[in-house]
């Protein structure tokens, strides 16, 4: 302490005295006892040196005592001119204070070491609000990147975040803070508190549309005086103004304050150190910044410190808040080739499932419906139903295909899987028949045909619009049935004979034709044959056996009238008579050649049915003396065809 | 930054005219709509003086009326304050002198050099301004300018004198 002090600049008012009290112990102040006598001469060589040392511990003595009384007075002195002169010095320079500083901080080392509670007594008053404020910063600045977090995170940039984060690794919530940590400050005012001035401005390297700086300066106090006024602040006042993503942070000094425009969210760190520049320039700058009338000259220094302001956001703040972890070899590959590959992934995935999900359902689906269209188009074939059971997509042996159709019975033969499925082969495909009758009229001819079988040699079968056609020769017994037949066969309606041939119905009309051209003649009045009729009774029986056969064949049943006929000369009842015993007579002469009787009926007719009416000659009289033969078929629809002469047959037969 | 900044604030009562005044003295512009300012409105006009620059930084004050008061805080740290009075209304001259003495009252460091302009010379023939109440005025050692926003006429002078009495020159 003394040192420094007592070097030279001080010419405190105390040091002169002390000045000429300093060179006591040399001169030695006389005091003497018997100058001239010897005894006096033998003390001082005997005990001359230890008396002078006890004379010269005494003047110590006595020095000290009024040493001590002097340092009192200068005390004194320099207790009533202390303050004072501490005043003067610093008011000069800094020497004072760096000369105290090492005893001071000494001391408040000694202090606190002793007991630590005098010293946090002392400062909690100024320690309390200042942690409290810190604590807040830190809380506010917490919460509003949270806040923009939360506001981000079901947007695009969440989005953007999400992959990110998905990319590389980074957790969400770390890549949020990093991101929403990003700030960069834009332009930093000084302003001088009082008077709204600006002192110092810097803007980051370009910037465009910068205000004036000077007003903006000014409306920044304006703005800080009237919220403070208005809502009666603590002494910090304003510290944030926030306008979409751009933040002003100011900061409050004693004399000045600093305003930083910041876009992005400023972290507490970057606060601080606002705080610190506000701190340092009122250091360094404390009498210009006290004595300002509107030069900021003195303060351009104070300039290299605001610019730091603006570099120290540049970049990321995540930098120095949080690790950077360096990125190994598969993670920088993933970087670099994690979208391309990505992206890779995603074509060929996305080929697969069209490959799956579109081009193999529809390949399938064509192949299938070749095979249906071909069931379709073959005649007697029908689809009524089709469905498709797709397994999973990922395996095609689970596809199923069921069909369910309908055959007619009478396709012959039924085409091989292998000709209908042709492009379908491979596809699993489950089919059901049901049976059904088609109306196409090969299937009814052939249904017709298989009912009408056996068909008789030469025969034909054509169906049109459910007319059966048939042509060719059939026995009676065939037709019979054919018409019973006909009826059940779906598709035929009815059948046209115009082309059908009874071959029974003819060798039965020639039979009877060759029966009924015999005529046995008779002599005048009698039923005596005229002789020589033998040949003429035996042929007619040859055709009745031949009838027998004939009938018998088609089914028939036949009566053979034998009808005897007089001339016209002699009484109608007497001819009656006699033509009747004339036809008994032919009757029995047939019998007694075989003929049955069953079938045989005798008619006379007398004159009634005259070969020759006029009977002009003998002759034609002889011709009228006469029996015939009539055959008559009982089974009427078989004669439809001639129906003029069987009404005549019978209109004679009474 | 080598120029000297002052500021110096408008005020008066409303529409008296100190923004007319600003605008006309810093943009050399009138305007006949009037727009209420609100708060405070800053502008800021770089004057010769002697040699020298005097930047100004003009606040113009939002006018005082029964419904809003000066917010007095405003006037701190001001080395120049210019009180406007409407010639026209003798009420805005009334509420120059309450103005100021509120100013006085409430804000020690407040501005020193002040000027007072009687806006609205224009319309001389309406004034009920009058040169006694010009010499009140002046009793209180204020400069006192008459002028119009409108024509310019006296606009540069005020500020030109303010420009020198806030330097000291």
């Amino acid at each position: 302490m003394s040192e420094p002090i007592s070097d030279d600049s001080t010419p405190s008012r105390g040091t002169p005295a002390a000045g000429s009290r300093a060179p006591v112990p040399n001169p030695p102040v006389p005091n003497p006892p018997d100058p001239s006598s010897e005894l006096a001469e033998v003390r001082r060589i005997l005990v001359g040196p230890e008396q002078a040392k006890i004379e010269g511990l005494e003047d110590k003595t006595t020095g000290l005592e009024s040493k001590t009384e002097d340092q009192r007075w200068q005390m004194n002195l320099v207790a009533k001119v202390i303050p004072q002169a501490v005043a003067l010095r610093m008011s000069k320079d800094k020497q004072l204070a760096r000369a105290l500083a090492p005893t001071i901080e000494q001391s408040l080392r000694d202090s606190i070491r002793k007991d630590p509670s005098h010293i946090v007594d002392a400062i909690s008053p100024v320690m309390g609000p200042a942690i409290r404020k810190s604590i807040a910063d830190t809380l506010q600045g917490f919460l509003l990147r949270f806040n923009s977090a939360v506001s981000d995170s079901f947007t695009v940039n969440g989005a953007k975040r999400r992959l990110r984060s998905w990319r590389t690794d980074i957790p969400y919530a770390e890549l949020v803070m990093l991101e929403t940590l990003h700030f960069v400050p834009k332009q930093a005012f000084l302003i001088h508190r009082q008077t709204g001035l600006l002192l110092l401005h810097t803007a980051a390297a370009g910037l465009q549309d910068v205000q004036d700086a000077d007003t903006v300066s000014g409306m920044f106090t304006a703005i800080r005086d009237f919220v403070k006024e208005s809502f009666k602040g603590d002494e910090q006042g304003l510290n944030d103004i926030r306008m979409g993503d751009t933040n002003i942070v100011l900061e409050q000094g004693r004399s000045a304050f600093i305003a930083v425009a910041v876009r992005g969210t400023p972290t507490t760190a970057y606060r601080a150190r606002v705080e610190e520049v506000v701190e340092r320039i009122h250091a360094d700058f404390a009498p210009d910044l006290d004595s300002f009338t509107g030069d900021a000259g003195p303060l351009a220094p104070a300039r290299i410190l605001l610019d730091e302001l603006l570099e120290a956001g540049s970049g990321t703040a995540a930098s120095d808040t949080a690790p950077r972890h360096k990125l190994t070899f598969a993670e920088r590959l993933r970087f670099w080739f994690g979208p391309g590959l990505i992206a890779l992934l995603l074509l060929v995935a996305i080929a697969f499932a069209a490959y799956f999900w579109w081009w193999v359902p529809r390949d399938e689906q064509l192949r299938f419906n070749t095979y249906v269209d071909r069931i379709n188009s073959t005649p007697g074939m029908a689809v009524t139903y089709t469905k498709f059971d797709g397994g999973s997509r990922w395996s095609l042996s689970d596809d199923k295909w069921t069909i369910i159709g309908r055959v007619d019975p009478d396709v012959r033969p039924l085409p091989t899987d292998d000709v209908l499925l042709g492009e379908a082969k491979g596809l699993l495909i489950e089919s059901r028949w049901e049976q059904y009758l088609s109306l196409d009229p090969t299937f009814v001819k052939a249904r017709a045909a298989r009912v009408l079988a056996p068909l008789p040699a030469g025969l034909t079968l054509t169906s049109d619009r459910g007319v059966l056609k048939v042509a060719g020769r059939a026995s009676h017994q065939w037709i019979l049935r054919a018409r019973r037949n006909v009826q059940n066969v779906v598709g035929i309606s009815s059948l046209d004979e115009s082309a059908l041939i009874n071959t029974d119905l003819e060798s039965l009309k020639s039979i009877r034709e060759r029966i009924e051209e015999k005529s046995i003649r008779f002599t005048f009045a009698t039923s005596d044959l005229v002789p020589g009729q033998e040949a003429t009774l035996n042929a007619a029986t040859e055709q009745i056996f031949k009838l027998y056969d004939a009938a018998r064949t088609a089914g028939i049943e036949f009566t053979i009238q034998v009808v005897g006929h007089t001339d016209s000369s002699g009484q109608e009842e007497r001819n009656i008579r006699l033509s009747r015993d004339r036809a008994d007579r032919v009757i029995s002469l047939l019998v007694s050649r075989g003929v049955r009787t069953r079938e045989l009926a005798a008619v006379g007719v007398g004159f009634a049915q005259p070969r020759t009416k006029a009977e002009s000659t003998d002759k034609e009289r002889e011709q009228n003396r006469r029996a015939s033969l009539r055959v008559l078929f009982l089974q009427q629809p078989l004669f439809l065809d001639d129906p003029a002469r069987d009404e005549a047959g019978q209109g004679g037969s009474q | 930054m080598s120029a000297i900044s002052k500021k110096v604030c408008m005020v008066g009562a409303f529409a008296v005219g100190k923004s007319s005044l600003v605008q006309r003295f810093v943009l050399a512009t009138f305007s006949d709509k009037y727009i209420t300012t609100i708060g405070v409105a800053i502008k800021k006009k770089t004057v010769p003086v002697e040699g020298d620059e005097v930047t100004l930084m003009l606040w113009d004050m939002a006018g005082e009326d029964e419904f809003a008061f000066l917010q007095t805080a405003n006037l701190r740290g001001a080395a120049g304050m210019i009180i406007v009075i409407d010639g026209t209304r003798r009420s805005t001259f009334e509420a120059a002198l309450h103005i100021a003495d509120r100013i006085k009252t409430e804000v020690p460091t407040g501005p020193t050099s002040i000027i007072a302009v009687i806006n609205k010379l224009d319309l001389s023939a309406q004034w009920e301004v009058t040169e006694d109440d010009i010499k009140t005025l002046e009793a209180r050692a204020w400069p006192v300018f008459k002028g119009s926003a409108k024509s310019g006429q006296g606009v540069q002078e005020t500020f030109e004198l303010m420009a020198r009495k806030v330097t000291g020159r």
